[in-house]
């Protein structure tokens, strides 16, 4: 997949596991792993701009002695996602344009 | 390797960030690190997929820029300091200067007019006792005339400085406020 488009689907993936139920890192890897792959590494930077940008907001709570940061979708967050499905689904109607076999040839000679 | 020497090494790698930001990284691992642990990986484990401390450096680095400055941006900060300081130096600074010496030659030509008017009062008196001490009308009433004509005009001097000044003073100082607001809502 190309990375520029991997970059812009991870954020709102992060977006969506957190818009379920509030997270935390490990498990929004987890939760992601079977549909895209993302590194601990590469989430960092994801959190840390969402929560810049009010799209998340977070809190800190003990768990089994350790510190754990969980992070809570807000409305801006939510509204990314919405933006995200509109895109999509003007994406869809383009690529339906684009694979319609009955439009300018067969699909084996694309 | 332990979990505590591939920390110690990547934070070695974010030299040169911020220390809230290293922080903020450091938290972050170790928060991944037990959550892990917690699901029953080792260290070696851990560590082979966190990958070593170099690539999440450099992958933290490449994703977030504003963490690690390179070394174009602080060349970039500097320059911007050096630009306001050059602002300060050779334009604010003159520019109050001449302000202050401005509204200080109002204040001046305030006290020039009090000194006109009392000048002015004193003539009046003069003319007044030499009245009393018989000199010839004429040069009293010149003397009163010329005194009463000082203090008026002493008195308008004043006054129309003052409000001059103070006209001045209220000017620079919405400017200031206009300045100060505008600054704060990030318009400027």
């Amino acid at each position: 997949m190309d990375a520029q488009l991997k970059k812009g689907l991870l954020e709102v993936c992060v977006l969506k596991s957190i818009a379920r139920e509030e997270s935390y890192g490990y498990k929004i890897i987890s939760d992601l792993a079977p549909f895209i792959e993302i590194s601990e590494s590469t989430l960092y930077p994801i959190l840390k701009r969402l929560e810049t940008a009010g799209a998340v907001v977070t809190r800190n709570a003990i768990h089994n002695g350790r510190l754990r940061k969980y992070f809570r979708i807000t409305e801006i967050g939510l509204s990314r996602i919405r933006d995200f499905i509109d895109t999509m689904e003007e994406f869809r109607r383009i690529s339906d344009y684009i694979l319609d076999e009955n439009e300018g040839g067969d699909r084996d000679d694309l | 390797m332990t979990y505590k020497e591939w920390e110690a090494q990547l934070e070695e790698r974010l030299r040169g960030a911020r220390r809230n930001d290293i922080s903020g990284i450091l938290n972050y691992y170790r928060e991944m690190y037990g959550d892990k642990h917690e699901a029953g990986l080792s260290d070696e484990e851990i560590i082979a997929e966190f990958g070593t401390p170099v690539e999440c450096a450099e992958r933290i680095k490449q994703d977030s820029p504003e963490i690690m400055p390179g070394v174009s941006d602080r060349w970039r900060k500097v320059f911007s300091w050096a630009m306001k300081i050059a602002l300060a130096v050779f334009i604010i600074i003159p520019m109050l200067g001449t302000l202050l010496t401005g509204i200080a030659t109002l204040a001046a030509c305030i006290l020039g007019g009090v000194a006109v008017a009392l000048g002015g009062v004193g003539v009046v008196i003069y003319s007044v006792v030499m009245l009393f001490m018989g000199s010839a009308i004429n040069t009293v009433l010149i003397l009163f005339g010329l005194g009463m004509a000082m203090a008026g005009g002493g008195a308008m001097i004043c006054i129309g400085f003052f409000f001059m000044t103070r006209y001045a003073i209220i000017s620079v100082q919405k400017i200031a406020n206009y300045y100060i607001e505008e600054k704060k809502r990030g318009r400027i």
